[in-house]
């Protein structure tokens, strides 16, 4: 056994390039594999609402070829290590991950470098992703789930960026050039405040250096502006969203709020506060009371979803056409009873050990580890975050609970998207 | 890696099955518990039943009438979950090591005690009709569901895991108690621990928990054969979608058959390496398919797979059908590739990227517990230890004439079944 399992100051080698990229580094020699994730500024809300979906092609699009190497030679030597490497998108930034053997990771994270700095942008290659995504789109017209999650969003957010999908409208999409691409490229993706978290069988001295040196003359001129932070939910009453699509067994409902940034003080309050709603268990309170107790549900639990302006608090479900009804009314009922009532001691302690003890069952393999190291970075949460994370669960009380009930699943002012027949 | 190094094996007077592997890394246990049941044991009229008493068996028990295990695990700081597939059914649980104890605690109590309260049947009748409601809301599961249902004539292996709406709708508490009496005993049964404890302390805590459980009837239920397939069929459905979808299947032997092998090699050859249980492998873009299909702008997404499976059960090929293309071309496409395979080996840099795949997405799956003890156990069930052990070895001995030869073999016109879901217009209103 190891004497401490969580990555922190001690063994996370960190370096900052000159061009503002910082590099974070945890050997794990346990398993001869290596995990690359890499988070760099540039997402969707950097594009103009004319152009929704830009960030997205402009992402996939990394993985497509390189001016040295054609889109299939790449697959051929990815392939060939047994190696994955993928690029994606989000509200803020633009990232890859990639997962190989340790032997190969000087010439994955070559790859990888390769396409971020030398993007071929090919026509080809531009069209056949375009029409991919499109095809995802029509693809998502006919799902319950993905409608309502987006109705839900568009109401929430209203106007700013986080209203709109991450990959775009139809219209949008069908409208975007190669240039179109080519000039998001230059104008938003850099290494200034970006982050690459390396992870497994690596020595960290040397990883650091391939990295100075594949990276470190890196310097484009970008500029980037983040949109002001998407301001309250005006409305006085609940703002109700349906979609109807027939022919279909089952109907979606997604019912929420606007919910506190990453880096909110009310972040962790929250996240207990949602363990115990509707995640703890199968689904918190709320799946003891639509499933197990109605037998209205399969699928129903509450989420936080955290970004670094603002976030979501939202309760999902699949539920029979016939019982949306009963479904929300139970939803509000338990939404109610965390405004009204401080939450039972034992719950909160149960949940507290949960959100803990759980942690290093969370950070078992590379990739895992990988992905929390990138977020604490990417989110500023401080190199001893994991060491400390005990401590922020364990500071929230039953009033903190109570009070994000109280402030957040205001009764008058959710917000309700149902999709189905 | 080898799985079986360091494996300790043994069984209780009771006939239950114990598989233990040390493995320090982090200071956590899975411990999974599977039975020997799953669609494969179901009569005709009882499909579903096998994964409906899995769900009774997160209610209460005679020790603990409320239930609530998923609670109980979680607020030691365990992950818990169950499914239920064609071969067999599965709980398992991973704990922070020093409270793995609540897991042997839980699992014995339930392979004996359930209560499967008659409320609570009804209750979790609505969750399950919810279940597979969800599911009829993806076109892909709806074809899936009648192209398996044509491609077994007789098989248990033909009804869907979850049940027929039909079949769900008129199980009773005795159909469901019944089942479990009859399946859940240790005799029918494999557990598997991975992690860090000491294999003598967690043996002698597994006997401690399971050794005073009483063996049932041997349980040695065999479907009735299966004829051979006369020709091809074909399903047409057609539904609210955005997208067209192909789906076709080949029936090819179980994991213990010597042609697995080269099957395994030839999905990968098509595909890259599925894994099984599936992680995501991300591999497989110079995979034939995605080139022949993907990169020429057919199909948005394809896929093959081949599953471990106790019984002879199917090989399997998807698509989605770019919206500018039409079906017919894209299963052309697709079985073009297969016809390719039959009448020219592949070549041998294909062959040994297609096999240094296979080894590297076993190491990279395995880099979790859980997913060890789910190898070992899952292999135990359709296979044996053994085949687990040269597993990589029969791997590595395939040859291009293998792949040629399974290829000509199992994937015959008459040994296949094609589906196809298209839109039909529907209403579509914001």
């Amino acid at each position: 056994m190891r004497p401490e399992p969580w990555p922190g100051p001690q063994t996370i080698v960190s370096a900052t390039l000159a061009n503002g990229l910082r590099v974070w580094v945890y050997e794990n020699h346990e398993s001869a594999t290596v995990a690359l994730d890499a988070t760099l500024w540039g997402g969707s809300v950097h594009e103009p609402p004319t152009q929704a979906g830009l960030a997205n092609l402009t992402a996939r699009l990394l993985r497509r070829g390189t001016l040295r190497l054609s889109y299939d030679a790449l697959n051929e030597i990815l392939d060939g290590l047994a190696a994955s490497l993928g690029f994606s998108c989000g509200r803020h930034a633009t990232g890859f991950e990639a997962y190989c053997l340790a032997e190969d990771f000087p010439t994955v994270l070559a790859l990888a470098v390769e396409c971020l700095l030398e993007p071929a942008f090919a026509p080809d290659q531009f069209a056949l992703v375009q029409a991919q995504i499109l095809a995802e789109h029509r693809q998502r017209r006919y799902n319950t789930g993905a409608q309502a999650w987006r109705g839900f969003r568009e109401a929430v957010f209203g106007d700013h960026a986080y209203g709109r999908p991450i990959s775009g409208g139809e219209d949008t999409v069908s409208g975007l050039t190669p240039q179109d691409v080519e000039a998001f490229y230059r104008r938003t993706i850099g290494p200034q405040g970006g982050v690459l978290v390396i992870v497994g069988a690596v020595r960290a001295d040397e990883a650091i250096q391939q990295v100075e040196a594949l990276l470190g003359g890196w310097n484009p001129s970008v500029s980037l502006d983040d949109p002001e932070p998407p301001s309250p939910m005006s409305a006085s009453a609940p703002l109700v969203t349906r979609v109807t699509l027939d022919d279909k067994s089952q109907s979606d409902l997604v019912l929420g709020w606007l919910g506190p940034s990453r880096r909110h003080p009310d972040f962790f309050p929250t996240r207990v506060a949602n363990a115990i709603l509707g995640e703890f268990g199968l689904g918190g309170r709320l799946g003891a009371n639509v499933r197990e107790r109605r037998g209205l549900a399969y699928a129903i639990g509450s989420d936080l979803e955290t970004n670094l302006q603002a976030g979501t608090w939202s309760v999902s479900a699949g539920v029979h056409p016939a019982h949306v009804e009963q479904a929300v009314a139970a939803i509000l009922d338990e939404c109610e009873r965390m405004r009204q009532e401080p939450v039972e001691p034992a719950e909160l302690a149960d949940v507290q050990a949960y959100l803990t003890g759980s942690l290093p069952i969370r950070l078992e393999t590379n990739a895992q580890i990988a992905d929390y190291l990138g977020a604490m970075a990417w989110y500023d949460l401080g190199m001893d975050y994991l060491l400390r994370y005990r401590e922020f669960v364990y500071a929230v009380g039953r009033e903190d609970v109570l009070r994000m009930a109280q402030t957040y699943l205001n009764p008058e002012r959710y917000v309700l998207a149902v999709a189905g027949p | 890696m080898k799985l079986t190094d360091g494996l300790r094996t043994a069984v209780l007077d009771n006939g239950l099955q114990v598989l233990l592997r040390e493995v320090h890394r982090m200071p956590i246990v899975a411990l999974l518990l599977a039975y020997r049941v799953g669609s494969r044991q179901e009569a005709p009229g009882y499909s579903g039943i096998s994964h409906w008493v899995e769900h009774m068996l997160f209610k209460g028990t005679s020790t603990h009438p409320q239930g609530g295990f998923d609670r109980l695990i979680q607020r030691e700081g365990g992950v818990f979950n169950g499914f239920t597939s064609i071969d067999w059914t599965v709980y398992y649980e991973m704990l922070p090591a020093d409270r793995i104890e609540l897991a042997l605690r839980i699992e014995s109590d339930r392979m004996t005690n359930g209560l499967f309260d008659p409320q609570e049947v009804e209750t979790e009748r609505g969750v399950i009709l919810a279940e597979r409601e969800g599911r009829e809301n993806q076109p892909r599961f709806l074809l899936r569901e009648q192209v398996h249902s044509l491609s077994f004539v007789r098989h248990p292996y033909r009804n869907p895991v979850i049940g027929w709406k039909e079949d769900l709708q008129r199980l009773t508490r005795d159909d469901l108690y019944r089942h479990y009496r009859t399946y859940y005993v240790p005799n029918n049964a494999v557990i598997a621990a991975v992690g860090d404890f000491e294999t003598d302390a967690m043996l002698d805590r597994i006997a401690a928990w399971f050794g005073p459980l009483p063996a049932g009837p041997a349980n040695d239920y065999t479907p009735p054969p299966e004829p051979p397939p006369r020709g091809e069929r074909r399903v047409h459905l057609t539904g609210p979608t955005g997208a067209a979808y192909l789906y076709i299947t080949f029936r090819v032997p179980p994991a213990r058959h010597p042609d697995y092998f080269p099957l395994l090699v030839m999905n990968t050859i098509l595909d890259g390496p599925n894994s099984s249980p599936p992680m995501g492998g991300g591999m497989g873009r110079a995979a034939r398919l995605y080139r022949r299909l993907v990169n020429t702008g057919l199909a948005v997404h394809v896929s093959s797979g081949l599953s471990m499976s106790f019984d002879p059960y199917l090989f399997q090929l998807g698509a989605t059908v770019r919206p500018d293309r039409n079906p017919a071309e894209v299963e052309a496409a697709l079985l073009g590739e297969i016809e390719r395979l039959q009448e020219t080996p592949v070549g041998e840099d294909e062959l040994a990227r297609a096999v240094k795949q296979l080894r590297a997405q076993f190491l990279y799956e395995n880099e979790r517990v859980d997913i060890q003890a789910m190898w070992l156990s899952h292999s135990t069930i359709v296979a044996s230890l053994a085949w687990l052990d040269d597993l990589l070895t029969n791997i590595a001995a395939v040859t291009a004439a293998d792949v040629q030869r399974v290829a000509q073999t199992y994937f015959g016109r008459e040994n296949r079944v094609v589906g196809w879901y298209t839109p039909t217009e529907v209403a579509h209103a914001s």
